[in-house]
């Protein structure tokens, strides 16, 4: 693995696991030290246990010697056990082995061997002189209690006693010394190795720390400029795929969001100066509209009470009307039956009228017969006229005889020339009556097709009076329906008016309103501008 | 308005008829029978000094012609009656009317109009014929009407000669104060076609 590799590896691990990392380090150093620590401490308690089984050899020997002494005074002991763990304990101590650490519980510990050969060689003199001590004592207990030697023997086994104790003592501090010289040598070594993991972990982490607080700085420094202000600012070098890595990832993200945002804003601060601005001449112009409206709403409130007024004239003249159109109609139905009389009256006439009429006709053809009877008689007056001239012609023929004649046919010619004349005049009077007879046919004619018309007009007229009366009742029920539709016109004018206060009330209440809007997007637009100059500082 | 102007029209013919009834059937004519009472009783209370004075005169038989007023002597009339018919001759002059049959005899009728120079009749016109002595035969003659005889003063008669007024006065034989003109009936008889005609009368018996 090179050093390359290493690298790499360690700047793709997280910053998480290379704390990791560095703490399972410095636990492993710390166990270290603890269990040498302990392994220090086992061999110091080892030791002490030694010197305390060395102790209790010199302990022992000197029970030995008493109980050896008590037997030789008589009283019965058991010399020997004690002797055999003197012995088996002197064994243990110089090669190692178990031995019997408490008397009275019979526990068991196991002794290394002996720690230096110097050690070794001083415990092998002690189980020499143990040996001679024994050898003692049992040349001190085969003498009888009444032998002279005996004092003697007692003196010589207490000397080895004494000797015995001396070489205990001195294997004693031997082993104390040994092990005062092994502690001192570990404190040394442990002095040693604390400093120098210590130093390592110093190493350690000044690294870490560079590593870690440099890009921060860097961030830091960047983003101060950020909060200055300052967008322009080149994104930062990204040094490692760790939680720094991805605040410097982050925090570019950050800077180019953020002068996206920058501009954005500006653009939007721009519009929102723009369209406050809009909003502030809306709302001057609405204000304008508003009193334009109250205006007009006061204009239709008077108009509308002038119409309310009229209406309720249009009410009692629809009324007054209506009852007019009432007595009409009763009036139309009298005339209907007046023209019914008028029709048959027109009949009766007409009747009458016909026979007139064949009256007439039945005198004009008298008359007409008394014409021709007058002109028969015109002719008999002609011929007697010209036989009255035949005869002057004659009696003037005659002359003289013929003179009475002529005065007789001159009187037969004068009454001729009247009858004539009665006759002229008869046809005269006759021409005249019949003229007149004949004006009062074509006159009765004529009142016939008169009567006829009158009849028709009657007809007629009962038709239009009839219709009239309808159209009257009709009129009635619609005027009765003017004045219900005015009265209720009357009382929808009053909810107009009504509305109509309403609504002044609320244009006076949005005229305010539209006050307070004017100010509010004054201030709104001034906002704008202050939200401008304050983008201003970014620098894009 | 109309009805009321009727309705006094009816009233006063109402009125009028009323009158009608009370006055009676014969009393109708009462006024008209007065007038003509009195115009006979006029005639009647006639002065006789009127025949006196016609019997100084000479007798003439007054007619009409076209509107005009002529007169021929009694003297020489023979007989007046209807023209009821006539039979135009041809070949003649325009003032022969034609012939007639009267009784059996045919006489020749002179039209006075064309001879005079009047304006003709119309069709339906009622004439008279007037036959005038001529010799042994009579001449009729075409007037429209006949008036009376009276009586003229032949001294009274203005000469048409010397007054001069434009008539024809071949046939004239003189102007009575009343523009009455009196007939010449020589001058008459002597047109050429009845002499003619007299020609062969005269030579036929």
């Amino acid at each position: 693995m090179t050093n390359a590799a290493q690298h790499s590896l360690w700047k793709t691990l997280k910053l998480r696991r290379k704390f990791a990392v560095i703490s399972v380090l410095a636990t492993a150093i710390l166990a270290g030290l603890i269990a040498f620590n302990v392994t220090v401490l086992r061999s110091q308690s080892q030791y002490s246990l030694i010197t305390d089984m060395a102790g209790r050899q010199r302990m022992l020997s000197q029970k030995f010697a008493k109980e050896i002494l008590l037997v030789g005074a008589g009283v019965t002991m058991d010399a020997q056990s004690t002797l055999k763990l003197l012995r088996d304990s002197l064994g243990a101590l110089m090669d190692g082995g178990e031995i019997i650490a408490n008397l009275d519980t019979g526990a068991k510990v196991t002794l290394p061997p002996a720690l230096s050969v110097e050690i070794r060689n001083r415990l092998a003199e002690q189980a020499i002189a143990l040996r001679q001590y024994e050898a003692a004592a049992n040349a001190y207990l085969g003498l009888p209690a009444s032998d002279p030697r005996r004092p003697e023997k007692l003196k010589e086994l207490l000397t080895t006693q004494v000797q015995m104790n001396d070489l205990a003592d001195s294997a004693v501090k031997m082993m104390g010394l040994y092990a005062a010289s092994n502690i001192s040598s570990m404190i040394l070594l442990q002095v040693v190795v604390g400093v120098l993991f210590a130093l390592i972990g110093m190493l350690i982490s000044r690294a870490v720390g560079h590593q870690i607080a440099e890009p921060l700085e860097a961030c830091s420094e960047a983003a101060r400029r950020v909060a200055g202000g300052d967008l322009r600012i080149e994104p930062l070098q990204v040094s490692s795929s760790d939680e720094i890595g991805v605040l410097q990832v982050s925090f570019n993200e950050m800077l180019s969001s953020q002068r996206d945002v920058a501009v954005q804003t500006r653009t939007v601060c721009d519009a929102l100066t723009a369209a406050s601005a809009a909003i502030l001449s809306s709302a001057q112009e609405q204000a304008a509209g508003t009193k334009q409206q109250a205006a007009a709403v006061q204009e239709i409130t008077t108009t509308v009470e002038e119409i309310s007024l009229s209406g309720k004239q249009v009410a009692e003249r629809s009324r007054q009307v209506a009852g007019t159109a009432e007595a009409v109609a009763t009036s139309g139905n009298a005339g209907l039956q007046a023209v019914r009389d008028a029709s048959v009256g027109m009949e009766a006439i007409r009747e009458q009228t016909e026979t007139v009429a064949e009256n007439i006709i039945t005198l004009s053809e008298r008359t007409q017969a008394v014409g021709e009877i007058i002109a028969t008689v015109n002719e008999i007056a002609e011929q007697s006229n010209l036989v009255a001239l035949n005869a002057a012609i004659e009696a003037a023929d005659a002359r003289e005889q013929g003179r009475r004649f002529s005065v007789v046919a001159n009187e037969i010619k004068n009454l001729a020339d009247q009858a004539k004349e009665a006759t002229s005049q008869v046809r005269g009077i006759l021409e005249q009556t019949q003229k007149g007879i004949n004006t009062s046919v074509m006159l009765t004619e004529e009142a016939l097709k008169r009567v006829e018309t009158g009849r028709e007009r009657t007809t007629v007229s009962e038709h239009v009076i009839r219709q009239m009366s309808d159209n009257i009742q009709e009129s009635v029920h619609a005027f009765q329906q003017i004045v219900g539709a005015t009265n209720q016109q009357q009382i929808g004018l009053e909810q107009v008016t009504q509305a109509l206060h309403e609504i002044r009330q609320a244009s006076q209440q949005t005229a305010i309103t539209t006050a307070q809007l004017e100010r509010a997007s004054l201030d709104l637009n001034q906002l704008g501008q202050k939200l401008a100059s304050t983008l201003e500082r970014f620098r894009l | 308005m109309t009805t009321s102007r009727d309705e006094l029209a009816s009233a006063s013919l109402r009125r009028r008829l009323q009158a009608r009834i009370e006055w009676g059937g014969n009393d109708r004519d009462s006024n008209l029978n007065t007038a003509l009472l009195k115009a006979r009783a006029l005639r009647l209370a006639r002065p006789r000094d009127v025949a006196a004075e016609r019997e100084s005169g000479i007798q003439v038989l007054s007619f009409r012609i076209a509107a005009e007023r002529y007169a021929l002597a009694l003297s020489c009339l023979s007989e007046v009656m209807p023209l009821t018919a006539w039979t135009p001759v041809p070949g003649q002059p325009q003032y022969l009317l034609g012939i007639t049959n009267l009784w059996g005899e045919i006489r020749p009728v002179l039209d006075l109009h064309s001879l005079f120079g009047l304006e003709p009749p119309g069709a339906s016109t009622r004439c008279w014929v007037i036959f005038v002595k001529h010799g042994r035969s009579e001449v009729g003659l075409r007037v429209e009407g006949l008036d009376s005889i009276r009586a003229i003063d032949p001294a009274g008669l203005t000469d048409p000669h010397i007054s001069g007024n434009g008539l024809p006065q071949r046939f004239i034989r003189g102007i009575g104060a009343d523009t009455l003109i009196l007939l010449d009936i020589p001058q008459i008889l002597a047109l050429d076609v009845l002499r003619d005609s007299r020609a062969d009368a005269t030579s036929a018996p």
